[in-house]
């Protein structure tokens, strides 16, 4: 029995919220050709990352050589390791995102799963840096601060 | 967005297996996640270089202007990247939730994102190989 005796029927379709769409989720020839469109950039990112690990190894090896203190050579190479490994796991993921999507272009439709994993993978990645990057910036500026609060009541 | 083209699924279209739909949601999700600290990143750092740049008297003449260029680079890519991530976000969830075809939309975005990284990453190259030729 509802609750105002006084109200209208309701009917299925006009008195409740939309029911949620039960369409098939399909993709359409322009949104596969804008993945595809995707491929030349994904490309040219790895090979700019291939180059960046390339200078930074250089600059690494320049500064283990050259006259600067054990610290400094300590620091250089431990973000040098840092860095060349997080580049390598994007390069990797990027390397399959731009393979899949160049075998898409070709008319292998299977290599779309593959592609849209590859993408979910990279997201993934970028996603746990940027919270791990967050936190490491949010602490160093605290830990500014205490430092700088300490000093100046000195 | 602007850029957003409404377009009707084409008859031929292929459906998407469970296993894609849900990559595509994680990369939705991550997406979300990455643009809001590059935009959060492209504010706070951005006001603080703001605020140093207009307070520092020898700014020019300075060691720090190097570093200070490429905190900048790092403040324009978060902003660009954040904003076209969440585009592709926006594009993927509403094709998901509402079968809208946003799909292109968002992969027009992912490919902008994809450009704008690349010119970083240029651009870090260029700062990397000055710092190199100064190194050495």
């Amino acid at each position: 029995m509802p609750a105002n005796p006084f109200e209208p029927p309701q009917t299925a379709d006009l008195d409740r919220s939309a029911p949620p769409v039960q369409a098939p989720l399909a993709v359409s020839e322009e949104a596969l050709g804008e993945l595809i469109a995707t491929a030349p950039a994904a490309r040219w990112l790895t090979r700019l990352i291939s180059l960046s690990i390339a200078v930074g190894l250089i600059e690494a090896a320049a500064v283990m050589t050259g006259h600067w203190s054990m610290g400094v050579k300590a620091g250089r190479l431990l973000s040098t390791a840092v860095g060349t490994g997080i580049a390598t796991l994007f390069l990797i993921v990027l390397r399959r995102l731009a393979t899949a999507t160049e075998r898409l272009r070709t008319g292998d439709t299977g290599a779309r799963a593959e592609a849209l994993a590859a993408q979910a993978s990279y997201f993934k990645i970028l996603g746990i840096l940027a919270l791990i990057a967050a936190g490491l910036l949010i602490l160093g500026a605290g830990a500014g601060y205490l430092v700088g609060r300490m000093a100046a009541g000195r | 967005m602007s850029d957003q083209t409404v377009q009707p699924i084409a008859p031929d279209a292929a459906r998407l297996s469970p296993a894609e739909v849900a990559s595509l949601r994680r990369a939705s999700s991550w997406a979300r996640t990455v643009a809001i600290i590059g935009l959060a990143f492209a504010v706070v750092v951005g006001l603080g270089l703001g605020v140093f740049a207009a307070t520092s008297e020898s700014l020019r003449s300075s060691a720090l202007t190097g570093v200070l260029i490429s905190i900048l680079a790092a403040v324009i890519f978060a902003a660009v990247a954040g904003q076209q991530l969440l585009g592709y976000r926006r594009g993927i969830a509403s094709f998901l939730a509402h079968r809208e075809p946003a799909l292109p939309a968002s992969f027009r975005n992912l490919r902008t994102f994809f450009w704008a990284y690349s010119i970083y990453m240029a651009f870090s190259a260029a700062m990397g190989v000055l710092t190199l030729l100064r190194v050495l």
